[in-house]
């Protein structure tokens, strides 16, 4: 993954889609349905690090985001969607991804494995994370899944707030008031 | 994709909400080898456990008129079923009023080619419902023209195929038709089979 410098990753792979699809050939997603696992591996290169990003905003486990990334990648090479434009496939992979992290999650927090994460200690403030005395883990904690999506697409990869609205099902307007919300809640948690 | 988009600048504490995720998020854990994740998958068993359905409503699939109770029919153009083609497939349109989504539960699928209730559609994306084969169903966004009359936010998009039992968790819970709750019957054996 290239970075630039706010830390954001480029999708650069979605350059070799396009030129897959320049040549005249066959778009990725339909070379993943012939089980072309040269196709898939591109694809994995290209969009497993945010996805794995994602999940863990969403679920704050690693181990449930790897699963989460794990069991999306195992649908699309099991039953690959009718997309009729692969650059649709990112939003899809994300959608899927998301899915997966919040249904793992549910399933731990109804587990046993509850008592280990409430019985986990205080992690210590990071002073990496530029906001002083905030300990962000524990702001994630008090917010819902599909909340902490929201952040983790806007923030963490770096969508707008259109991109938002169609990878949610949402207007433009709708993301734009759900994150002024979510913002004003974050910083009254942070000041608490 | 970057975090810097001409209409939407950061305020300070934005940034540093975003600096904040974005070194707790990444994680060199989290970083695998494509090949690692592709021998994962092809190590997987074939079995469709990640997304089955709970037996009583998989058991409902054949029960398409039941599992569609609650929703309302659109009257289209004159008499004309309403009707939309995406991807080459020809769908029934109606109001989803009775089904409720959350955000992430549906994902951009493509767009209607061709339909002849244009005014009820705010635009022509369609979205595929999590859990739901699209052959089957879609949701697009409605008009508010559409809204207006018949309340909701989404038009379904009904295509051919056995059933839509797999919209049974979007119903909103006073409109979950008795095909989602009703427990599979218990078949009988015949007596041939006997007990041991």
């Amino acid at each position: 993954m290239k970075r630039i410098a706010g830390g954001v990753h480029l999708g650069y792979v979605d350059a070799s889609l396009m030129t897959a699809n320049k040549g005249g050939s066959v778009g990725i997603l339909a070379r993943v349905a012939r089980r072309d696992h040269l196709a898939f591996t591109r694809l994995v290169e290209a969009h497993d690090a945010d996805m794995a990003r994602l999940c863990f905003v969403i679920c704050g486990d690693l181990e449930l985001a790897r699963d989460a990334t794990q069991n999306a990648w195992h649908r699309l090479w099991r039953d690959p969607p009718r997309l009729n434009d692969d650059r649709r496939l990112r939003s899809w992979l994300l959608t899927v991804a998301a899915n997966e992290a919040r249904q793992l999650a549910r399933r731990r927090r109804r587990g046993a494995i509850l008592e280990h994460r409430s019985a986990r200690p205080e992690p210590a403030p990071r002073p990496d994370l530029g906001i002083e005395r905030v300990d962000l883990e524990r702001v994630l904690d008090r917010i819902s899944p599909d909340e902490r999506e929201l952040l983790g697409l806007r923030y963490v990869l770096g969508m707008s707030s259109p991109e938002i609205a169609t990878q949610l099902g949402l207007s433009a307007e709708g993301v734009r008031t759900r994150l002024r919300r979510l913002l004003a809640r974050l910083r009254l948690e942070m000041d608490r | 994709m970057t975090t810097d988009h001409p209409h939407e600048e950061m305020t300070p504490f934005e940034r540093q909400v975003a600096d904040a995720l974005q070194s707790y998020a990444d994680r060199p854990e989290l970083l695998r080898s494509a090949g690692e994740v592709a021998a994962n998958v092809r190590a997987a068993p074939s079995g469709r456990r990640w997304w089955l359905m709970p037996a009583g409503i998989a058991a409902a699939v054949l029960l398409i008129a039941a599992g569609l109770a609650g929703i309302r029919g659109l009257e289209g153009s004159g008499l004309q079923v309403a009707r939309a083609t995406v991807d080459g497939v020809i769908y029934g349109v109606s109001a989803g009023t009775s089904l409720a989504f959350a955000p992430g539960d549906l994902m951009p699928m493509g767009q209607v080619s061709e339909t002849n209730a244009e005014d009820y559609f705010a635009d022509r994306t369609v979205y595929a419902i999590n859990g739901v084969d699209p052959r089957r169903a879609l949701v697009a966004r409605q008009s508010n023209q559409a809204t207006s009359a018949w309340g909701g936010e989404y038009l379904l998009l009904v295509g051919p195929g056995p059933g839509t039992a797999d919209l049974c968790p979007y119903y909103e819970p006073e409109a979950v038709p008795d095909s989602c709750v009703r427990e599979p019957p218990v078949r009988e054996l015949p007596d041939w089979a006997g007990s041991p």
